[in-house]
């Protein structure tokens, strides 16, 4: 029994041991995993927001940078156009070429705008120069007709026309001086002796202008960049045009043509890109801002060292948190650990700690409740040992009954003096059967042919002493003999048999000891024909009241009761068996000894001892 | 456990907060020194051009050494010296002598990168040499062919080269020879030294066409013919100095091989800031290309993109 409690405890405590070193180290890991993990994806998704923001931001500021530069460009185109419209519309539509020449009026606009200006010319439609300020001579073998900006003049009468970058060669200039040069052409209306014809005005921009407002919205150390290109794509300027043209560069320069304005995701040369696309007025150049990807990470180099510090630093914060919030939870559980470990030591009333949080307080008062009926079961455990001692000494008492031996013993005395010696041999050897059974080398389980044949020496002794004024009958089937039974249970009952049954009956009294197996289980029956009893004296009997059972001992001489023979049945093979008492008053009685249908081995009464133990936990 | 955890996170905040405040490391400037005979001659101006592009773009220290005419190759190892002494970390080079380049090289420290520009020489092998060169002999065809549309049948050609042992003007006028002779022409060789250029000019134009194999020669010759009034449509030559393009526009040269010179010059810098940041193992040999240009072909806009860089 004390066994078992300590594995029942030690199974308490191995819990509770797995909880408390555990529990703390697994709600400070999973915590702060789970606290990890959820920062990091926070982080991820911030991040995120952060780059896609990031990303609109640069994106918004290019568009606003290409805005302005656009604004700048069209300002300065539209500079450009205004020198154009003041020739026409204040020189040239005044003026009679027959009669008026236009130098004055061309040189002075041009020294007004030398510093944008490369040259002014006036051409008739058929290609003459009549006009052209710095210098006043064309170039040998040059014939304007068939140059693009001439054509799309005469083309297209009422716009106003941009060339593409190119050198200048239509005058003589001074040798070796080459000028990269825009060309704004426009068909004129040209009057000569009163009489109007179409001319052409030409009017070449010092590319420089253009390029140098776009190197400023091109500034060095950044990978963004702008660029400028024709509605047909022909790069005009371009940050790395002489890579372009040396063909150790490429930009995507058609597709941007294509475009209209707006903002686009771009794959190019294995880059991602963004472009905004915005033209430009009068001219349909698109100018184009470019955004590679990468360069929305420039700058944040150290960017990932502070990520680590921060989620560091968060992350040590948790686990400090989650160790003392722990600690905090398994504090409770550590204490009733303890007080489970006293118990473990051997104090079966230790303090048993009840506190914490309400699961481990209700835990607490369990084992409180554990360890008392554990104490109450002990308890229990050794009135039934103290029980059974006394009923084996009663039993053995009753082995002993002194009144029983002197009637005996007088009866022997009494046959020797009236000569019956075989009778007095017989009634000695019956005796001393009877005693043999009765010592049976100490055991308490005995084969159920013995219990019978100490039976048979008893009731041959009163039936001597009582001078055969009954008859006794055994049938008891050979097959139920070697199976166990609590010794002494027959006497007792064969004695009450006697003294309440037939002891009056002159020669009447009949007494039949019959033996049954049904199955598992095993039956006695003692039955009388005498006075019987009524129902309550048959409760009485089996009830444990002791004084009556004294009373009734002590009226017949007889010092073992019946109801120390159910006990012991009981005691031995569980609370299923034991006496029935059947009686009708002057009918007889019937005592069933009910057993288990045991075969009897030398060490049976160990294991009996054991399965009466379960007996006891059937009866509970 | 909890304290493994503890260490690993003190260790991290540690490394991270160091590296914050640690200075951010700078890309190095190398520093690059290019040693070219006669380094102020217009000839070498679409050169500058391609290596001040590569110098902005790669972060690199570029200086050229200033350099007159080279008497021997003596003179170009003395000025290399001087250069190495400077503290110079690699070299462009465009040797006076091929075949003595050897001992050119051998005065150059070994851990300084050297790109042979415009001709290729006898050099030790290694990935701490390449030539960025031009195909001579493929040039030398071009202006052959050149020729051989000027409109005489069997042409007589006088060539102008100088008296200097280079790989590519030895291959372009082994291309130019080969063409000529190939369409029955014939081919008079006369090298600068041998006369003086007036005397040079007038042997060359007992000939049918003059062709120059070189850009100061071919620059000198044309301002003679301007100078004397001679009949345009005679003179050929390799050559892309401003000099050289204008007397092209004007006519007075009526065809020109066109190195890419740009082109050498960026790639020569390119190379070395690749091999200099170790992007690259080695560095390895290059050949750039040329563009054969008609007088009637100079404002082409893609010939003009070509011709007049400078002011682009």
């Amino acid at each position: 029994m004390k066994d078992r409690i300590g594995r029942d405890l030690e199974k308490i405590r191995k819990r509770l041991k797995i909880g408390s070193a555990g529990i703390q180290m697994s709600i400070t890991l999973s915590f702060s995993l789970i606290a990890g993990i959820g920062m990091v994806l926070l982080g991820i998704i911030l991040y995120s927001q952060f780059s896609v923001r990031s990303q609109a931001v640069t994106t918004e500021n290019a568009g606003q940078f290409l805005a302005q530069t656009k604004r700048s460009t069209e300002d300065y185109l539209r500079s450009m156009r205004r020198i154009s419209d003041a020739l026409y519309y204040s020189c040239i539509k005044n003026k009679d070429l027959e009669t008026d020449s236009l130098d004055p009026e061309f040189s002075l606009l041009y020294e007004a705008y030398r510093d944008d200006l490369v040259s002014i010319a006036l051409y008739t439609e058929d290609g003459d120069l009549v006009s052209a300020v710095p210098v006043s001579a064309g170039r040998e073998g040059v014939d304007v007709t068939d140059q693009s900006w001439f054509t799309d003049a005469l083309g297209t009468v009422e716009n106003l026309h941009f060339s593409l970058p190119h050198v200048q060669n239509l005058f003589d200039e001074t040798p070796g001086r080459y000028h990269w040069v825009i060309s704004m052409s426009q068909a004129v209306e040209l009057s000569r002796r009163g009489l109007p014809e179409q001319g052409v005005l030409l009017v070449d921009m010092n590319f420089s202008g253009i390029k140098q407002l776009l190197e400023k919205a091109n500034p060095d150390n950044t990978s963004e960049y702008i660029y400028l290109c024709s509605s047909r794509g022909d790069i005009i300027y371009h940050p790395r045009m002489s890579l372009i043209n040396a063909g150790l560069y490429s930009e995507d320069n058609l597709t941007a043509a294509g475009r209209t304005d707006g903002t686009y995701m771009d794959f190019f040369e294995g880059t991602n890109r963004t472009t905004i696309v915005k033209t430009v007025s009068y001219t349909g150049w698109k100018l184009v801002s470019v955004i590679p990807h990468k360069s929305y990470s420039m700058g944040m180099g150290k960017s990932p060292y502070f990520v680590v510090l921060v989620l560091s630093f968060a992350l040590l914060g948790i686990l400090l948190v989650n160790q003392i919030v722990s600690g905090n939870i398994v504090s409770p559980l550590l204490k009733l650990d303890d007080s489970v470990k006293d118990l473990e030591n051997g104090n079966l009333s230790p303090e048993i700690y009840i506190g914490g949080p309400q699961e481990v307080e209700h835990l607490g008062r369990t084992l409180k409740t554990s360890v008392q009926k554990i104490n109450e079961l002990m308890e229990d455990v050794l009135t039934e040992q103290e029980q059974k001692r006394r009923s084996e000494l009663d039993a053995l008492q009753s082995q002993i009954n002194p009144h029983f031996l002197y009637n005996t013993l007088d009866s022997v005395v009494w046959m020797i003096e009236g000569g019956h010696d075989e009778g007095a041999v017989y009634m000695i050897r019956q005796l001393a059967s009877l005693l043999r059974i009765s010592i049976s080398h100490g055991r308490t389980i005995i084969p159920i042919r013995d219990e019978i044949r100490h039976a048979q020496s008893y009731m041959n002794i009163q039936q001597i002493r009582y001078k055969n004024s009954f008859t006794v009958t055994f049938d008891i089937p050979e097959e139920i003999m070697d199976l166990c039974t609590v010794k002494l249970i027959l006497q007792p009952i064969l004695e009450n048999a006697i003294y309440y049954g037939v002891q009056s009956m002159d020669g009447d009294g009949e007494i039949l000891v019959r033996g049954s197996r049904e199955g598992d289980d095993v039956f006695l029956d003692v039955t009388d024909n005498g006075l019987g009893m009524p129902e309550e004296r048959v409760r009485e009997l089996l009830s444990g009241r002791e004084p009556d059972m004294e009373e009734n001992a002590s009226r017949h001489g007889n010092g073992v009761g019946l109801n120390n023979v159910h006990s012991r049945i009981r005691l031995r093979f569980g609370a299923a068996y034991g006496l029935v008492i059947e009686s009708e008053p002057d009918e007889g009685t019937t005592v069933r000894i009910h057993l288990p249908a045991i075969p009897y081995q030398n060490d049976l009464e160990t294991m009996l001892d054991g399965r009466k133990g379960g007996g006891s936990e059937k009866k509970r | 456990m909890a304290a493994a955890i503890v260490v690993f996170l003190a260790a991290a905040i540690l490394w991270s907060a160091v590296n914050l405040l640690k200075e951010e490391e700078k890309k190095p400037m190398y520093r690059v020194s290019v040693v070219v005979e006669d380094s102020g001659s217009e000839r070498w101006t679409a050169f500058r051009l391609g290596i001040d592009q590569a110098a902005r773009e790669y972060g690199m220290d570029v200086t050229f050494a200033a350099t007159g005419s080279f008497e021997e190759t003596e003179d170009q190892k003395n000025l290399i010296g001087q250069e190495v002494q400077s503290g110079t970390q690699a070299l462009i080079l465009s040797v006076f002598d091929s075949e003595e380049a050897g001992s050119l090289l051998e005065g150059i420290s070994s851990g300084i990168p050297v790109i042979l520009a415009e001709t290729d020489a006898i050099r030790p092998e290694g990935p701490e040499t390449a030539a960025v060169a031009l195909p001579g002999r493929e040039m030398g065809r071009a202006l052959g062919d050149m020729l051989l549309k000027a409109g005489v049948d069997e042409p007589s050609v006088a060539v102008l080269a100088r008296s200097r042992e280079r790989y590519l003007e030895m291959e372009m006028l082994e291309g130019l020879t080969e063409t000529v002779r190939a369409a029955g022409g014939s081919l008079l060789v006369l090298k600068e030294g041998e006369a003086d250029p007036d005397v040079l000019l007038s042997r060359a134009r007992t000939q049918d066409l003059i062709a120059v194999l070189d850009d100061s020669l071919l620059v000198t010759a044309a301002a003679l013919m301007e100078e004397k009034g001679l009949k345009k449509g005679k003179l050929y030559g390799v050559g892309c100095s401003p000099s050289a393009v204008t007397a092209l526009d004007k006519g007075i040269i009526s065809g020109m091989v066109i190195p890419n010179d740009f082109t050498m010059g960026y790639q020569s810098m390119a190379q070395l800031a690749g091999y200099m940041a170790k992007d690259l193992p080695a560095l390895s040999d290059i050949q750039v290309g040329y563009t054969p240009v008609k007088t009637e072909d100079v404002h082409d806009p893609d010939v003009e993109k070509l011709l007049f860089p400078l002011v682009q």
